[in-house]
């Protein structure tokens, strides 16, 4: 898959969440994700994500493959932090429906082979992370909820059937 | 890690020990409260209190671990100085909660850690509302602590910035629709703003 390429509208893609992002109740039960895990940094120009079908097998395997991958990164990922799963159609057509015309794209790292990124994201549009975080990126696992170990990803993504 | 025990300067004593009050319970987190209440017995101003034990407005100074460390002290110094207001057993679940948040294990080394400005809006905002449910916890990656309330699909976040000022998030729904809306405002007239939305249904228990 070459560098750049958008990804395919059925496919989805991860986004780690620490667990200062993550939403609790009041006994910091997890109970989501906030709208805060999708903002931009000052100095960012793209959300970092993993491609879910960079990984091979069932979405379980392939969610395996991508929290595997991330924990094997630099980022690494806290015990009680989590991984939001998004189909990249469904977050397209959120930002379309604010307005807003985005691009997720293929860009691997060093570190993460299976890296993409969600580019003009705005800044400035709370409802958009909060409607994302509620409704359309919100497939939570945890990360207490997969197997112990890393490997990061292979140098090539899974063959798509 | 920096020394955070409130010392008397003169002795070099903790000052818990003019108060007659037990600091041996086998407890970090109780030696350091004890000082700090004992600090707000002798009623110094929390700026005082941040300049001689070396709190500072965090995220500016030492590693991400011991920023963390102020910062949770600080957090803790500020409930500390309105303890009166606020029901203990109220007091010590949301200590843990502040633990939680900022646990240097857990905390993603490029956001930066709650700051005490951030915080204080916060606690001025729950004395505010009176909220019998305390919030769930959170933060932005530049040190702005939030409160997220919710109750069933509707949810209610807040966004503490310094200065009383806040940035409010709500999805409600309504006969089958959502709605969302989105604000800043003051915590004044946080009550005002979310009325539409019957606030107390993640407020009360």
């Amino acid at each position: 898959m070459r560098k750049g390429l958008k990804l395919p509208a059925e496919h989805h893609i991860v986004r780690y969440v620490p667990f200062s992002k993550l939403r609790k109740d009041e006994n910091d039960k997890i109970i989501g994700v906030l709208a805060t895990a999708f903002a931009l940094r000052k100095g960012e120009s793209a959300l970092s994500v993993t491609y879910l079908e960079y990984f091979p097998g069932s979405k379980m395997e392939q969610i395996r493959g991508a929290v595997w991958a991330i924990r094997a990164s630099d980022l690494g990922a806290g015990g009680k932090s989590g991984f939001a799963t998004g189909n990249v159609e469904a977050v397209y057509n959120t930002c379309i429906n604010r307005n807003h015309k985005i691009r997720i794209v293929y860009e691997p790292v060093n570190d993460n082979k299976a890296h993409s990124t969600v580019r003009r994201l705005p800044r400035d549009d709370a409802e958009l992370l909060e409607i994302l975080a509620a409704e359309t990126w919100a497939e939570l696992v945890l990360n207490s909820d997969i197997n112990p170990g890393k490997a990061t990803a292979p140098d090539n993504p899974a063959p798509q059937t | 890690m920096s020394e955070m025990r409130v010392l008397d300067t003169k002795r070099g004593k903790p000052l818990s020990s003019f108060l007659n009050v037990p600091t041996n319970t086998g407890s970090e987190e109780t030696s350091e409260l004890v000082d700090l209440l004992t600090r707000v017995a002798f009623n110094l101003s929390p700026s005082t209190m941040i300049q001689q034990t070396g709190f500072t407005t965090v995220g500016k100074t030492g590693t991400l671990e011991e920023q963390l460390y102020n910062a949770r002290a600080a957090c803790k110094l500020q409930i500390a100085s309105v303890a009166m207001h606020l029901d203990q057993d109220w007091r010590s679940r949301f200590f843990a909660q502040l633990d939680n948040l900022l646990d240097f294990d857990e905390w993603d080394d490029k956001d930066l850690p709650v700051t005490d400005t951030s915080f204080k809006t916060l606690l001025r905002l729950l004395l505010l509302i009176r909220a019998k449910r305390r919030p769930g916890l959170g933060a932005t990656s530049d040190g702005h602590i939030i409160a997220a309330w919710t109750a069933g699909a509707n949810r209610l976040t807040i966004e503490c910035l310094p200065e009383d000022q806040i940035r409010w998030i709500v999805i409600y729904h309504i006969d089958g629709e959502r709605e969302s809306a989105a604000g800043q405002t003051s915590i004044e007239r946080v009550a005002e703003v979310l009325s539409p939305y019957q606030s107390k249904q993640w407020f009360s228990r």
